[in-house]
């Protein structure tokens, strides 16, 4: 399979990277390495992530 | 909360089994079965040896008393748990009693006779390590035993189970004087001098427990009269009587043991006889695993087999109400944990359970007043029931509400309160019903609105009394007419909150006015009856008279009154998927006919499940002119048809014109799949619209160079929605789509750069 193609920040009009974002669901926050643009700090989840891992740790912070 | 937790002194889960109630040792029966069951021999016994102190003795000569109440006496005869015992000692490959290595106590006790009831007393103390002597006149233990059993068979007993234990034993010593005892320092004495023996007067008194010399003097056993195998209990409860003595000081003779309350419902079993005893005159491995089996293993358990909430969860109520109580402790309490959370929003609120709990146990009540604690915690996640709140407001909003006289009348006797899912599913359902009303009773208004029961389902106490206030003021502004219902969800939640309405449902009102199903249909039906249509027994006799006219047959689901929600109710879908989903499948499979509804919701659930279905509103109305509809109204069309109805009643009855229509910000090219997927999710055009709208107000807009396509997202509440796009001309491509709950927290400054951090 080929590589997949950098994200374009729209705004920016650069390639996005790996950098760490925070996040919060029913007052815990986290932080996890997701697509971002370095200049403007614009986040771009992949649907893999949100229905895989993101849900799964929605759904523990549920019943915790 | 407390009065609900309060409720649960009344459960019965752990109640003995009536046999266990029975036995003079209160044997925890199921137990003893379970390890059976599993052929864990070991343990069996030990928890026969545990209840009765000499195993070998009480199988021998225990009469069964638990035979008379066990409920297989009429199916097959009663479970032979003596023979399972007997049967279970021969399997017992280790038999030696536990060595407990614990310190000395101080305690010193006499017992006078050495029979079986002074030697259990002896044996249950010395295990406990306090100093035990007994006296015995006869130059022999065993006592009365020697009448009923070889000496060896109990000589040996007694040798093993007395194998670790130490006590002093004086044959030969007749006690004749209390005082001999008083002199040789013993603190308690227990008198087990069997038929006939000397009682020192204790039999006389009020209880066979004194203080005599300064002793706690106690007496029991054959010599009270009682049976070889209650005279060995009696030693087992007078040993714990002495006990609780040396610990408190207080002198009592042991309470009665419990009589169990327990309350079982038989359900449909078989009868089957008990399997004869093939190896020596004692049960084989395969008999033993036939017996165990016929074993109905009596508890309780009408919540298990009625609520599914305890089935999904596979938890008692006791265990839940424990979760239940930690997860709404209050906000400065030690503990922060909400094991519970889901299981409060897994509950449908058919109230089934306490119905069926012999208790009346409320956990239907216990959890829907935990879910407003919850919401008043901030402890609700809120994704769970925002998307039916959100339409609750839609419902009640300036494009679908409509509340209004009848054309040319002042007054009204009666008032169509259709709820607002009835006319979302097809406006037909209301207009159709509201031109027949208008055709019988000319004066009937309308009241088109939700009735605010999933802000209740919510947990927003607050909200919901204001939607409760709203209406009973429209009510009030009407004149207070009786209110014609078409959804008996709407029905028992009014009849919980705004008691003063006075209300009758149109099929009823169909019923009275002798009016005939435009449909004729042969089928044979079995009627779903709603579970809030539990006690509207007016409701379900006219549904099937109706039915009747239509021309088809019925046939009643079987337990028609006691079964539990469809899965629509308490909204449980976002929360609990599996829950709804268990619940529509059980739902589903009560028979193999085709259903008639009379909620629309049930309706849409059994739909969904690919269970043939009508709503009686179809062959009464001829909805959608005879055709079954391939598939349900999206929750986007939902909404454009509470509008469409809206506008469609003002123009044909009022002769208006509707002004006011909402309008999407840009034109949508969405697929079949993109439409699924986006019913699925509950996301509606509009919010992708609003997303849509964020990536130009904000420039969050990402390039996909994969797919040449842009991405986008929004806070739509609790919840993030994700969009990819293509511009399409003047529209634009809905590609995917995807949302989560987490919020993404983007910082006040990245890169020395300010950002816009609140997107929603």
């Amino acid at each position: 399979m080929a590589e997949k193609l950098k994200l374009i920040c729209d705004k920016c009009k650069v390639e996005m990277q790996e950098i760490e974002a925070n996040f919060s669901y029913l007052d815990r926050t986290f932080r996890h390495k997701v697509n971002r643009c370095p200049q403007c700090g614009q986040i771009c989840l992949d649907e893999e992530l949100v229905t895989g891992r993101m849900s799964e740790v929605e759904s523990k912070m549920e019943d915790k | 909360m407390d009065r609900y937790f309060k409720q649960f002194d009344n459960c019965l889960q752990k109640e003995l089994p009536y046999c266990g109630s029975d036995c003079p040792f209160r044997m925890n029966v199921n137990d003893f079965m379970d390890k059976l069951s599993r052929k864990r021999y070991n343990a069996a016994y030990k928890v026969f040896r545990d209840a009765v102190t000499f195993p070998g003795i009480v199988a021998e000569l225990c009469p069964e008393y638990c035979a008379g109440s066990c409920p297989r006496k009429e199916l097959g005869g009663a479970v032979k748990i003596n023979m399972l015992e007997k049967s279970c000692i021969a399997k017992t490959k280790r038999r030696d009693p536990n060595d407990y290595n614990l310190p000395k106590k101080n305690g010193n006790i006499a017992i006078i006779g050495a029979g079986v009831s002074g030697l259990a007393c002896a044996l249950r103390l010395a295990s406990k390590k306090y100093t035990v002597t007994v006296f015995e006149k006869a130059a022999e233990i065993g006592g009365m035993l020697h009448d009923l059993m070889p000496k060896e068979q109990f000589m040996e007993e007694f040798d093993l189970q007395f194998k670790f234990e130490e006590y002093t034993l004086n044959l030969n010593t007749e006690i004749t004087d209390l005082n001999q005892l008083a002199e040789q320092g013993f603190g308690a004495v227990y008198i087990a001098t069997g038929k006939d023996g000397n009682g020192f007067g204790l039999l006389e008194m009020e209880e066979p427990a004194a203080e005599i010399s300064g002793m706690a003097v106690f007496a029991g056993g054959s010599l009270a009269g009682k049976d070889i195998i209650n005279a060995i209990a009696d030693g087992i409860d007078f040993a714990r009587a002495i006990e609780i003595y040396f610990m408190t000081n207080k002198i009592a003779a042991p309470e009665p043991r419990p009589v169990s309350k327990i309350q079982t419902e038989i359900r449909r079993i078989p009868a089957q006889p008990a399997p004869e005893a093939s190896e020596d005159g004692l049960f084989s491995e395969e008999e033993i695993l036939t017996e165990v089996d016929r074993c109905l293993r009596c508890q309780c358990d009408n919540c298990r087999y009625y609520c599914d909430l305890t089935e999904y969860l596979n938890k008692w109520p006791l265990k839940m109400r424990d979760d239940i109580m930690t997860s709404t402790m209050a906000a400065d309490s030690l503990v922060h944990k909400t094991p519970a959370i889901k299981l409060i929003n897994a509950c449908t609120q058919c109230g089934l359970c306490e119905e069926t709990c012999p208790g009346n146990i409320q956990l239907g009540g216990m959890i829907k007043e935990a879910k407003k604690r919850l919401h008043n915690l901030d402890r609700q996640p809120g994704p769970y029931h925002q998307f039916w709140v959100r339409d609750a407001q839609f419902a009640n909003g300036p494009f679908a509400e409509l509340t209004r006289k009848a054309p040319g009348h002042d007054t009204c006797t009666y008032a169509f309160f259709p709820g607002c899912h009835l006319g979302a599913a097809d406006p037909d359902y209301v207009k159709k019903s509201y031109e027949w009303l208008l055709s019988v009773h000319p004066d009937t208004a309308l009241m088109l609105q939700c009735c605010g029961l999933p802000v209740d389902w919510s947990g927003n106490e607050a909200a919901h009394a204001e939607e409760i206030d709203i209406i009973r003021d429209k009510w009030q502004q009407l004149g207070k007419p009786v209110l014609i219902m078409a959804c008996a969800s709407c029905m028992k939640h009014f009849r919980e909150y705004l008691p003063e309405i006075q209300m009758v449902t149109i099929y009823e009102l169909m019923e009275q006015h002798g009016m005939q199903p435009a449909v004729k249909d042969e089928t044979v039906y079995s009627v779903f009856d709603p579970c809030s249509a539990r006690h509207e027994d007016d409701m379900r006799d006219s549904v099937r008279v109706l039915l009747a006219r239509a021309g088809a047959g019925l046939e009643e689901l079987p337990d028609a009154e006691k079964h539990g929600c469809c899965g629509y109710g308490g909204n449980i879908k976002e929360a609990n998927p599996g829950m709804a989903k268990l619940t529509a499948e059980k739902r589903s499979k009560m028979s193999d006919n085709p259903y008639i509804v009379y909620c629309i919701n049930c309706r849409d659930v059994f739909f969904d499940e690919g269970k043939p279905v009508k709503h009686i509103l179809d062959l009464m109305l001829d909805i959608g002119d005879g055709d079954e509809p391939d598939r349900l109204p999206t929750v986007t069309e939902q909404r454009y048809n509470r509008v469409a109805l809206k506008e469609r009643l003002l123009a044909d009855i009022w002769g208006e014109t509707m002004e006011n229509k909402p309008e999407l910000t840009y034109d949508l090219v969405v697929s079949e799949e993109v439409r699924d997927k986006m019913n699925r999710l509950r996301i509606l055009e509009e919010d992708i619209c609003y997303t849509l709208e964020a990536g130009e107000k904000y420039g969050r807009i990402t390039y996909v160079p994969d797919t040449d396509s842009y991405k986008c997202y929004r806070e739509i509440g609790y919840i993030t929605c994700w969009v990819e796009y293509r511009p399409a001309g003047e529209a634009y491509e809905i590609l995917n789509l995807y949302t989560h709950r987490m919020k993404i927290e983007l910082e006040a400054v990245f890169n020395g750069r300010k950002t816009e951090t609140d997107l929603r």
